[in-house]
């Protein structure tokens, strides 16, 4: 846990400059990385900065922390509106050796407060965080990703309809690679979905990963900084609709649908969605187990976390897709998606 | 003197519920860490009543299918899956740590078995009895082990 003294000398140094530190504070949530939010004083001035560290068992996810930065340099020359990544170290002694980045500070917050008042004005609001959402995640996948050097950082599907197979064969990878126990219920799912790959994906699209409350950086209803690119890959970007923290399930998914489609100009079929439906699950369940409840397992962590969002999640995954399993896609898909657990919606819930 | 356990776990469940979590900001660290505690309590409990069915009646299914798949020596099965398939011997194993161990060799060996029949199949040779019978074994293991998390599942981890 860096302190504020050490946090002073290591930015001083970087930035050349004198540093006092005002404020130092982790915030919640973040589970795959630490994150701390720096208010200092850089010559004299007040400057607000993040930084963001891996924990001390590992990354929470199949990428480094590396990677995470420069996907950020690379979108901070785009219209997608992010942080300013400064710089990452690692190796160091601040921060025991661990890798990090520093980030400028956004002003707003991860969560957004009384999204679950009632009343007719908070139903609009919900409608309007959904909606900000998903036309925040089209920018995302309509973005020019060659023409900014995305392909040299993330590998791409050879073709838009290889998008499905080269994405079910990196997470089939990386459960046979990673996975902590031994499942035959997620290998037979694996079997029975590698059989229903669609090959119908318009484009090759960056796709964000987790999105959505808890992500990204909102303020007055807005997003004002896209932010937690560590799961970022190529691919088709209707992943993303499924990965939303329970944001996108805020208003009515076949307007939020719809809307999509008229804003990246494709329209979506039914099996490519419920593939991405059933498959989102799955790939949800292999990082979780893989990337962070492994740390536990493995007994490179203690963290408590690590094994109850087994306990809720991946666990819960795991059931559901035991009963998707041979059926068809469709039916399938409703099980899967039976209910999104809204993970931070409802930590601004006003108490009474 | 034995003590109920129930009575136990609902000690511990208030006293973090109604004793510490009240009064705390939701989206503060003090707070996730006692609704992880309580969601892992949860899910303890759960684990306490269900994990004996669980490992015998598991088992005793998994052991089942895979003595069946030894002696009908399918086409698609490795020589070396076949000969530790053959190997399996009965349910010897009187305490809940033996059987779960038995548990998660059983498990893995099933994963074998499934990822080589995935082989066969897209190679074009889908055993369809195989598979119907694997289905409906990985059916009964799934509606039988959930019951460890269906309080869980249903509580914030963090």
């Amino acid at each position: 846990m860096p302190t504020e003294i050490q946090t002073a000398d290591y930015l001083a140094q970087r930035l050349g400059a004198p540093v006092i530190v005002r404020s130092l504070k982790q915030t919640f949530p973040g589970l795959s990385n630490e994150t701390w939010i720096v208010q200092a004083e850089v010559n004299g001035t007040p400057q607000g900065l993040v930084l963001r560290i891996e924990p001390p068992e590992g990354s929470g996810g199949p990428n480094s922390m590396r990677f995470e930065y420069d996907v950020y340099r690379t979108l901070f020359a785009t219209e997608i509106p992010v942080a300013e990544a400064l710089w990452y170290d690692d190796g160091l002694d601040f921060a025991e050796g661990r890798p990090h980045m520093i980030r400028r500070l956004v002003d707003g917050s991860t969560t957004v407060d009384g999204l679950h008042d009632s009343g007719d004005d908070a139903a609009a609001r919900r409608k309007r965080i959904a909606f900000e959402c998903v036309e925040m995640l089209a920018r995302v996948h309509t973005l020019d990703w060659r023409a900014h050097g995305f392909d040299q950082l993330i590998p791409a599907p050879a073709s838009p309809a290889e998008c499905w197979r080269h994405e079910f064969g990196i997470w089939q990878q990386h459960w046979w690679t990673h996975g902590p126990y031994p499942s035959p219920l997620i290998e037979e799912a694996l079997c029975w979905l590698e059989e229903l790959i669609p090959s119908d994906s318009p484009t090759v699209s960056l796709v964000k990963g987790n999105n959505g409350i808890g992500e990204e950086i909102w303020k007055d209803d807005r997003i004002v900084a896209m932010s937690d690119w560590e799961l970022t890959s190529l691919g088709d970007g209707l992943a993303d609709l499924f990965w939303s923290q329970g944001t996108l399930g805020l208003a009515d998914f076949g307007e939020i649908l719809s809307h999509y489609e008229a804003r990246t100009g494709h329209a979506v079929s039914p099996e490519r969605l419920a593939f991405t439906g059933v498959f989102s699950a799955l790939k949800q369940f292999i990082c979780g187990c893989a990337f962070w409840y492994s740390h536990f397992h493995h007994r490179r962590s203690q963290r408590a976390q690590l094994f109850s969002a087994r306990a809720c999640f991946m666990l819960e995954f795991e059931h559901r897709l035991g009963q998707c399993i041979g059926k068809p896609l469709d039916e399938a898909f409703a099980i899967a998606n039976k209910s999104n657990k809204a993970l931070y919606t409802e930590l601004g819930r006003r108490r009474s | 003197m034995i003590a109920d356990r129930s009575r136990l776990f609902e000690a511990i469940r208030s006293t973090l519920s109604d004793k510490l979590l009240e009064g705390l900001s939701p989206a503060s660290w003090p707070a996730s860490h006692l609704r992880t505690c309580l969601t892992l309590l949860a899910y303890l409990e759960d684990l306490v009543e269900s994990e004996e069915a669980i490992l015998s009646e598991s088992n005793a299914q998994m052991r089942a299918l895979l003595a069946d798949l030894a002696a009908c020596k399918p086409a698609w099965l490795t020589v070396d899956l076949a000969g530790r398939l053959a190997m399996i011997g009965q349910d010897a194993s009187p305490t809940i740590r033996q059987r779960e161990a038995d548990y998660q060799l059983l498990r893995q060996l099933l994963v074998e078995v499934i990822r080589s029949h995935g082989t066969a199949q897209r190679a074009g040779q889908l055993d369809a009895d195989f598979q119907h019978r694997l289905r409906a074994c990985l059916t009964d293991l799934n509606a039988r082990e959930f019951a460890v998390a269906q309080r869980s599942t249903q509580m914030p981890p963090f």
